[in-house]
């Protein structure tokens, strides 16, 4: 290559390829001419660098030779890199430094010491940057060799089998707090401070007896959360910093409320729809609140004891599985109108499906397996005659029926959610049960149930059952009902007497009327219940989240 | 160095990890919470990202995919490096700042591969353009010094503990010694045509080893490497590591065990005694009916050898202890596949 043309082209210092080792020389020298003579004219240079590159982009060539006595300097297609493959021959000694040639002295001056001539490794510089005096790279040869250099890697500190750090801590925080929502955790914002936007917000979380004051929590979002996630990822954190009590570990048993700066939920508003995202919202302060927070207790199933009669049967209510036979048929006795212990005759239990068969009256009502039977006289059997020894009894047993479907109102209370309760007017009848507001309501702001009447047919009633009995005269039932194929609840609250009337009167009812609402809903009972005992709460890890 | 409160850098036990879904993640090892989240691609829409030219100059291009093929501390601890498609961007560890310190662009293609000098003063890469470079870290130069090109894509680069030689392996099976100072090299081929995932070297520098996509893992004995002695290299032994391919191995700091992962789901980890089974640790589902839960990508051990963090596709990077195989920690938050993980963990006394 014409070493003038080259270095005519080269002033910028683009490329030299293939040079022998005394032509790099003479090129580096030239171009030093040429920047003295042109100075720094800007522009121009820049002009004349584009165009230059350009045209040696297009050219470049890559190659790598490791013998021989050429010195090579290479570049890729993006003139970003470049190699120099050291030649231990070359011996600067042979090269003049010119006056033009600006601080080489002190670069040059130590090869003479050296052993080996050192390579003078810095070739034409490329930069990106808008620079175009000579840079003398850093890296000389000698810098390079010490760069380079073999440490000796056998003088070493002796690993000597101490503990690490992460050893210390994993034995102080023993468990991992096996957190049931990890999923949420992608929601936190508190990592992405900067970089995506976020949220933050200070949430009350549940009240319980020992807090006397409430003190929020303050969670960071990302601001594309859902609701859910946010519920989620807030009870993540709460389950993070080991707070207490334990949080139910299915996120849709909580809702998110907004409230006031003090921790005051506002029962204005309904909760924060789930599905909504939570940029959608401008509130920074929300309470998390346990859905369907009324009475809380699984509502029990009432137990009753069925006692079929000549022309009727009887509900007799017991506490538990566990209440003997004995106990139940003085109740059922009881019931009788004018039966004396001891005196008039003789009755004893039967299994209604085990006619003749008298039931062991030390026996638990477990150990039976059924919930119905037969009150037969002594020395007789089922469906005879009544003697007219006792013609009270049966209809006595006939007027709890019939009363049963009689129409009776009850003034109780209604439980909506949060503990907010409406006065009501439950109006109960064999063909069908009716709730009305009373409109006398103490003047309340908070009013925001707009207690519509309902009608339920006795025909879509499942379930009547006492949830709560604290006193005479505080307790609860619940009504369970279909509607639209699903089943529905309500809570009423009233004295204890009452209660256990209309519990009693509305089971009545359901008896009689054997409805398939109700056996469905127990059916349904049935298959939760032995789903959920064999429910494995081991959670497998999900691959591919959203 | 000072590391400001709260920051990564001031832990003296960091864990990051890194993979398809954008995002470095630094966990609290110990606990398994995720303490900061570093977004890799610069996100023009995001409402938080600040405005104007990033420092070190110059615009931030990253087109075609952000994810980080590989993560790497740098020794002094105040930086780490992600390595992705045509860049490798250091963040620095001791702030929050969120975007990168220094961007390394120019380079074509996927880089595989990052590792640091032990005293901070260079870091090497190495990548599908075929070349292992070397780049000056004390100067703000954004380009490489030194390219050493072989003839297929690489896919790992390891340093001697003598920080003088390079090990370069690729996928056309072969592994290159490249000494730094004398520019020689030479190549082993254990496996022809069979690409070579990862090669390592032991502390001590007593053995090498290298798996490839056969699942096989080769191990070498070392020697000479000091001073003016070129490194020798003796086959050791053969193992059939896994059935599947095998992505990464990783010899313990005390040299005592070597750790491979693979596409079977498993980490294994061997005795370098005898490189007989020591522990399996698994992801498998016990459900024979389900598929591959996903693929064992990257492993590094405690300080002390007794625990090994695992990086796997199923989004998850775990804890674990070597000796019985039963995870510590999971660290969840990835919302795609975890490819690498840097850990750096300090020693007591």
């Amino acid at each position: 290559m014409d070493l003038s043309k080259q270095c005519n082209l080269n002033w910028s210092r683009i490329k030299i390829v293939h040079c022998t080792k005394l032509d790099k020389i003479l090129c580096i020298q030239n171009m030093n001419h040429l920047d003295s003579v042109f100075g720094f004219d800007f522009l121009f240079c820049l002009f004349v660098w584009v165009s230059l590159s350009a045209v040696f982009v297009v050219l470049g060539t890559v190659s790598m030779e490791q013998d021989g006595e050429k010195s090579h300097v290479t570049s890729d297609d993006t003139g970003m890199c470049e190699m120099v493959l050291i030649d231990h021959d070359v011996d600067l000694e042979k090269f003049n430094p010119s006056s033009t040639y600006g601080d080489s002295g002190s670069e040059t001056q130590g090869s003479n010491g050296e052993t080996q001539g050192y390579v003078y490794s810095q070739s034409v510089d490329i930069t990106s940057s808008w620079d175009f005096g000579i840079r003398r790279r850093s890296n000389t040869a000698e810098e390079l060799s010490s760069l380079f250099e073999k440490k000796n890697f056998r003088v070493k500190s002796p690993c000597s089998g101490k503990q690490s750090i992460l050893s210390v801590r994993l034995e102080q925080c023993p468990l991992q707090l096996n957190n049931p929502f990890n999923e949420y955790s992608k929601f936190d914002g508190k990592g992405h401070v900067g970089t995506t936007a976020t949220k933050k917000i200070d949430v009350y979380l549940p009240l319980h007896a020992s807090q006397d004051k409430l003190q929020p929590m303050t969670v960071v979002t990302i601001a594309n959360a859902k609701v859910h996630d946010l519920i989620g990822l807030i009870c993540w954190q709460y389950t993070s910093e080991g707070r207490e009590p334990k949080l139910n570990d299915n996120v849709n048993a909580y809702c998110l409320h907004i409230a006031e700066d003090d921790g005051e939920v506002d029962t204005d508003f309904p909760p924060l729809d789930s599905n909504e995202p939570i940029h959608k919202f401008g509130f920074s302060t929300l309470a998390l609140v346990e859905k369907y927070s009324s009475p809380g207790l699984a509502a029990k199933q009432s137990l009753f004891v069925r006692i079929n009669a000549a022309h009727g049967f009887s509900l007799i209510q017991v506490d538990s599985m566990k209440v003997t036979m004995k106990d139940i048929l003085q109740k059922a006795l009881k019931r009788r109108k004018g039966s004396q212990r001891g005196s008039g005759p003789q009755y004893r239990l039967e299994k209604q499906s085990e006619p003749n068969v008298p039931v062991d009256l030390d026996c638990t009502l477990e150990s039976q397996s059924t919930l119905e039977f037969c009150l037969v006289r002594e020395n007789s059997s089922r469906g005879e005659e009544i003697s007219e020894e006792d013609p009270q009894i049966d209809i006595a047993t006939v007027q709890d029926m019939l009363s049963s479907h009689h129409y009776k109102s009850f003034k109780v209370s209604m439980i909506h959610r949060l503990r907010f309760t409406t006065d009501v007017q439950l109006g109960i009848s064999g063909d069908k049960v009716e709730i009305d507001p009373v409109t006398n309501q103490k003047a309340s702001t908070k009013f925001w149930i707009k207690q519509k009447p309902i009608s339920i047919d006795s025909e879509l009633l499942c379930a009547c059952d006492l949830a709560e009995e604290k006193s005479p005269s505080h307790a609860i039932f619940k009504l369970t009902y279909l509607s639209n194929h699903d089943y529905k609840h309500l809570y009423f609250e009233s004295d204890a007497a009452t209660v256990n009337e209309i519990v009693l009167k509305v089971n009545y009812i359901l008896e009689s009327r054997a409805s398939t609402a109700r056996a469905d809903y127990f059916a349904q009972k049935q298959r939760k219940l032995s789903r959920r005992t064999s429910f494995s709460f081991q959670k497998e890890k999900k691959s591919g989240q959203q | 160095m000072n590391a400001a409160q709260g920051t990564v850098g001031s832990d003296p036990v960091i864990l990051a990890t890194a993979g398809y879904d954008h995002t470095v993640r630094f966990w609290q090892a110990h606990s398994g919470i995720c303490t900061r989240t570093v977004q890799h691609q610069d996100s023009v829409s995001s409402p938080a990202a600040p405005p104007g030219p990033l420092p070190g100059g110059g615009p931030l291009l990253s087109p075609g995919g952000a994810q980080v093929n590989a993560l790497e501390i740098t020794p002094d601890r105040s930086m780490i490096a992600a390595a992705g498609y045509q860049h490798i961007r250091m963040y620095d560890l001791n702030s929050n700042n969120p975007n990168p310190v220094i961007n390394y662009d120019g380079v074509s293609k996927n880089i595989t591969s990052v590792g640091f000098h032990e005293d901070g003063r260079w870091m090497y890469t190495g990548g599908e353009d075929c070349m292992a470079r070397i780049w000056d870290l004390r100067s703000r130069n954004l380009q490489c010094q030194r390219i050493f090109q072989v003839n297929a894509p690489i896919n790992c680069v390891c340093l001697h503990p003598n920080q003088a030689e390079l090990i370069v392996g690729d996928q056309s099976g072969a592994i290159h010694i490249w000494d730094l100072k004398t520019d020689h090299n030479e190549q082993l081929i254990p496996e022809p045509e069979v690409s070579v995932n990862s090669v390592h070297i032991d502390p001590d520098a007593s053995y090498m080893a290298a798996v490839n996509s056969s699942g096989n893992c080769y191990v070498w004995n070392l020697t000479g490497g000091i001073g003016e002695e070129v490194t020798q290299l003796i086959p050791k032994t053969k193992i059939p590591a896994h059935n599947r391919y095998a992505l990464q191995c990783k010899f313990s700091p005390d040299s005592t065990l070597l750790a491979t992962c693979s596409a079977d789901q498993t980490c294994k980890i061997w005795r370098t005694s005898n490189f007989s089974l020591m522990t399996e640790l698994s992801i498998k589902s016990n459900n024979p009916g389900e598929t591959s839960r996903g693929w064992m990508w990257d492993c590094a051990f405690s300080g002390d050898s007794q625990y090994i963090v695992t990086a796997s596709s199923d989004n998850l990077a775990r804890l674990w202890c070597v000796e019985t195989g039963e995870i510590k920690r999971e660290y969840s938050g990835h919302q795609k596949a975890v490819v690498c993980l840097a850990f750096n963990d300090s020693v007591l006394g």
